[in-house]
């Protein structure tokens, strides 16, 4: 009989043991996992309120002092607000993206509640109910309407809360996998996806209609009239390209982080880009200092000339959610960040 | 007691040495990607590793609890996996088993440190069929990696939780996860070492990575001898990445049009040029329509086709032709080419197409000797551009005071925001205003201001409001110098009372001035504009305070002159009572 038939006998204690078979140097050891007969006794979700639609031309969100955030959102289950599951074995699911309207809203994908909360100047948020707790992006509209996007099981995007329903089929002839749409956005002629952050490819008009010109456009458009594309060169640099919608340059920017003795440090990953309406570009990076992560980010003015550089508040924990940072309608940078007892949004002032 | 048996027989087999342990077989990395694609679609089951390679009975999960991840989850179903499940799975360790055979040997906090049966490896060195895995206090995940730059994103096989199940994703790796290795993994066959193997590369004998296939016709770009699938070979085609079977070159130069950026050639690129494929240097375009006219079937923008167009050049939709000659009223006799017809144009031969006419007499301002009709011709009008014609210039500088700023030549100027010339007709420099009325003295009706008009007055540069002349010789007293009249002292005396007089018969007219809101335009200088306005130039008569003032401070014989110029000198003395 071998080892691990044998410890297979006992799974209790196999659990409790194995990671002392494992480990190099000395036991390690591990919590025995949970079984599901254990579940507690859970508290009711809160009831949803019924879908309504989402108007234009509501009050601004007030922006709070700099180093305050404009929104805490407690994890719990009431309004206000937000699910997280931590991690075991599987990824921690929580706030997935949020976005900031053309009147100032803020939007922010509950995902575990499977609904979308949006707050506007000192309310509590409306609430407006997703059909499924798979749904990992969201985006406005010019008009204010407001879409998200599934990308598993039945990948989809839907109008929020329209009545009756606006769905777009998650597909495209240059798409592939579903899963390669790497970002939702919404432009004045409809829906649009990016693919595998390099292009972006229209899926239907406003109205979920198949598009008259399904076109596709290199970058990621915003409110401007630029797309930008941002690549990761490794170690150090990473660049910005500004393209206009005829796939010329408009110009481009090498992005670089420093600390202190002014040596360059590693930029590990891309988390967000986007074009800013006044031509320029917000980048935000993931680096480190030493063992220390960073999020920064980095803002340039139109024609490339680096105009700001932001230390952002971090994340607590691996970072699962799938568009925490967005440009804002004001050109400001809004931050979505997971922390161990809420998360917080934050707004960045050009 | 029989618990603790267990533990510790389970704890002295887990001591023994690793080499003492059967290793897991060799497998391909292509293996682990084949039995890694089976688990999409399958259900998150934590704690299990379970799934089907025909994706039936996929399962569910179900979240009980909002703020609490799996365990509290409810799985329903036979198959289905968490994350170190369908890894240890995909990787067959410890030991071959198969996929429908639930197991779940191992957890991502053993992954994570050192094992048997992996290794770490950098994460710039990963390879298809390796894994991410992180764990921090007890919370962790882990994944196969498929393919994708680790430092942005990755496309990977996951179990990724209640929510979303077993999935082919594509995602970011946060800098807490680990890259690790199966031990016993062979590559497979893979001739031109470009990380494709053989059986999947498009192009097995020439490298490759990107695998690029631009016809999609199976064979990569690297090895297509037709990449665009245009049927025309590479080494022939004028655009080797761009299908154009019919290799049309409209300008004869190496690039076909489908890739040629200036099909025309004619310097302009075809993105800005209005003409892509029409030579046009010029870049003309009559009808601002973006379409140049070389290559615009309605060059005038009409709606009638050139062809068609009995002025093609000429917007005339109504194609009206008196004469039915051929050539349509509106560019028939056009000798200027302006696009007006002879018939109707103001300037028949001078260029035109505004057709402006100043003094409305029909003939347009380009062909019209005397645009502003004040008949002075242009080439000798002193105000070419405004009708004067007393041609009146005051300062002979050459510029009718129609239209001079500055008529008198005194170098103020009459009106402006700064400097106003107190006396717009009369040339002086130094602005003199001795009674400071806002009059300058050298047009001034009273230069002394006590209110009696410089001719009636016995001494015009003295206020001497009594005109006392004790000698009677047509002198003021208060006039120094006049022998037989008082000392100038007691005329100084004099002129100070009156003054006081002055001032208060000033004061007791005040209100009155200003029941009748007068305007402060309308003292001193805004009677002599008046004057001006009621003579207005061209009329051929001199203006009446300009005549008094040109003639060395001698009022003019109409009395209502004089009337007017005592009025002004009241109105003044009003003004500087209150002031003072």
């Amino acid at each position: 009989m071998s080892t691990h038939s044998r410890c297979l006998r006992v799974r209790w204690a196999w659990l409790a043991l194995l990671a002392a078979c494992q480990a190099p140097h000395g036991p390690v050891v591990e919590q025995p996992k949970r079984l599901s007969t254990l579940h507690q006794q859970l508290p009711t979700a809160p009831a949803i309120q019924a879908a309504q639609p989402v108007l234009a031309n509501q009050t601004r969100i007030k922006v709070g002092p700099a180093a305050m955030p404009l929104l805490t959102l407690p994890w719990g289950h009431a309004a206000g607000h937000l699910g997280h599951r931590p991690a075991d074995e599987s990824i921690a699911e929580g706030p997935m993206a949020l976005d900031v309207g053309p009147d100032g809203r803020i939007a922010v994908l509950d995902q575990v509640h499977a609904r979308v909360q949006v707050w506007r100047d000192g309310q509590l948020p409306e609430v407006l109910g997703l059909p499924s707790n798979a749904f990992q992006d969201l985006a406005f509209g010019p008009d204010g309407r407001l879409w998200a996007m599934r990308r598993h099981g039945q990948p989809e995007i839907i109008a929020v809360g329209a009545v009756p329903p606006l769905v777009v089929a998650l597909a495209h002839p240059r798409l592939g996998e579903p899963a390669a749409a790497t970002a939702l956005l919404v432009g004045r002629d409809g829906v649009w996806i990016e693919r595998v952050h390099q292009d972006v490819l229209h899926l239907s008009d406003a109205q979920a209609g198949t598009p008259a010109d399904p076109q596709a456009l290199l970058g990621r458009f915003g409110a401007g009239q630029l797309l930008v594309t941002a690549t990761l060169r490794p170690p150090t640099d990473a660049w910005v390209v500004a393209w206009t919608t005829d796939g010329a340059v408009a110009w481009q920017a090498q992005a670089q982080v420093r600390d202190a003795t002014n040596n360059l440090l590693p930029i590990l990953a891309l988390r967000e880009w986007a074009p800013t309406a006044d031509g320029g570009a917000w980048l935000v990076i993931e680096t480190a200092e030493g063992a220390e992560r960073r999020h920064q980010a980095l803002r340039w003015a139109a024609g490339g000339q680096l105009a700001q550089t932001v230390d952002l508040p971090l994340p607590t924990g691996p970072d699962e959610q799938f568009r925490p940072y967005r440009v804002g309608p004001d050109d400001a940078l809004y931050a979505l960040v997971a922390d161990t007892d809420a998360a917080r949004v934050w707004r960045f002032a050009p | 007691m029989k618990n603790a048996l267990i533990l510790a027989v389970t704890a002295l087999a887990c001591a023994l040495p690793t080499a003492g342990r059967a290793a897991p077989p060799t497998m391909t990395t292509d293996a682990i990607v084949e039995l890694s694609k089976y688990v999409v679609g399958y259900s998150y089951w934590w704690g299990h590793g379970r799934y089907r390679t025909d994706g039936k009975e996929p399962g569910s999960c179900k979240g009980n609890c909002a703020t609490c991840g799996c365990p509290q989850c409810t799985h329903s179903g036979a198959y289905g996996a968490d994350c170190s499940g369908f890894v240890a799975k995909a990787w067959q360790i410890p030991n071959t088993i198969a996929v429908t055979t639930d197991a779940h040997p191992y957890g991502t906090i053993h992954f994570i440190a050192a094992g048997a049966n992996w290794n770490t490896v950098a994460k710039s060195a990963v390879k298809r069929g390796d894994s991410f895995v992180y764990n921090i206090n007890g919370a962790g995940h882990m994944f196969i990696y498929d393919s994708g730059d680790p430092a942005g994103s990755v496309w990977a096989w996951e179990c990724k939780g209640c929510s979303y199940g077993c999935v082919h994703d594509l995602r970011t790796i946060s800098s807490d996860y680990k890259a690790i290795r199966r031990i016993n993994v062979v590559d497979a066959p893979d001739k031109d070492g470009d990380g494709e193997p053989d059986k999947t590369d498009n192009c097995q004998t020439v490298k490759n990575p990107g695998q690029q296939d631009m016809d999609k016709d199976g064979k990569g770009d690297a090895c297509d001898d037709d990449q665009d699938g245009d049927t025309v070979a590479n080494t022939k085609d004028n655009c080797e990445t761009v299908k154009n079977t019919d290799q049309k070159n409209t300008d004869g130069d190496t690039m076909g049009d489908a890739c040629d950026p200036d099909n025309d050639n004619d310097g302009v690129l075809d993105a800005k040029d209005n003409c892509p494929v029409d030579k046009n240097v010029g870049q003309t375009d009559l009808d601002k329509d973006a379409k140049g006219d070389t290559c615009d079937d309605d060059k005038d923008g009409d709606t009638v086709l050139n062809t068609k167009d009995n002025c093609p050049e000429v917007k005339n939709p109504d194609q009206l032709d008196a004469n039915n000659n051929g050539i349509g009223d509106a560019c028939e006799g056009d000798a200027d080419k302006d696009g007006v017809p002879d018939k109707t144009d103001n300037c028949p031969s001078v260029k035109n197409t505004e057709q402006l006419d100043m003094d409305k007499n029909g003939k347009g301002d380009a062909c019209d000797d005397d645009a502003d009709g004040d008949t002075a011709l242009d080439v000798k009008d002193n105000c070419p551009g405004l009708a004067n014609a007393a041609q009146t210039d005051s300062d002979k500088d050459g510029k009718g005071d129609a239209c001079d700023p500055d008529q008198d030549g005194d170098g103020v100027d009459d009106k402006g925001a700064a400097a106003v010339d107190n006396c717009p007709a009369v040339a002086n420099v130094g602005q003199e205003d001795g009674d400071g009325d806002g009059v300058g003295d050298a047009c001034d009706g009273d230069v002394d201001g006590d209110m009696v008009a410089n001719d009636p007055d016995n001494c015009p540069t003295t206020p001497n409001a009594d005109q006392k002349d004790g000698d009677g010789d047509g002198t003021g007293d208060a006039c120094a110098g006049d022998p037989g009249d008082p000392s100038a002292a007691d005329a100084q005396a004099a002129a100070e009372a009156a003054g006081a007089d002055a001032a208060a018969a000033g004061a007791d007219t005040a209100a009155p001035a200003s029941d009748t809101k007068v305007a402060p335009e309308s003292t001193g200088l805004g009677a002599i504009d008046g004057s001006v306005a009621a003579n207005p130039v061209g009329t051929g008569s001199t203006p009446t305070a300009s005549s008094g003032c040109q003639t060395g401070g001698r009022a003019p014989a109409w009395p209502w002159a004089v009337v007017l110029v005592l009025s002004a000198a009241v109105v003044s003395r009003v003004r500087r009572a209150r002031l003072a």
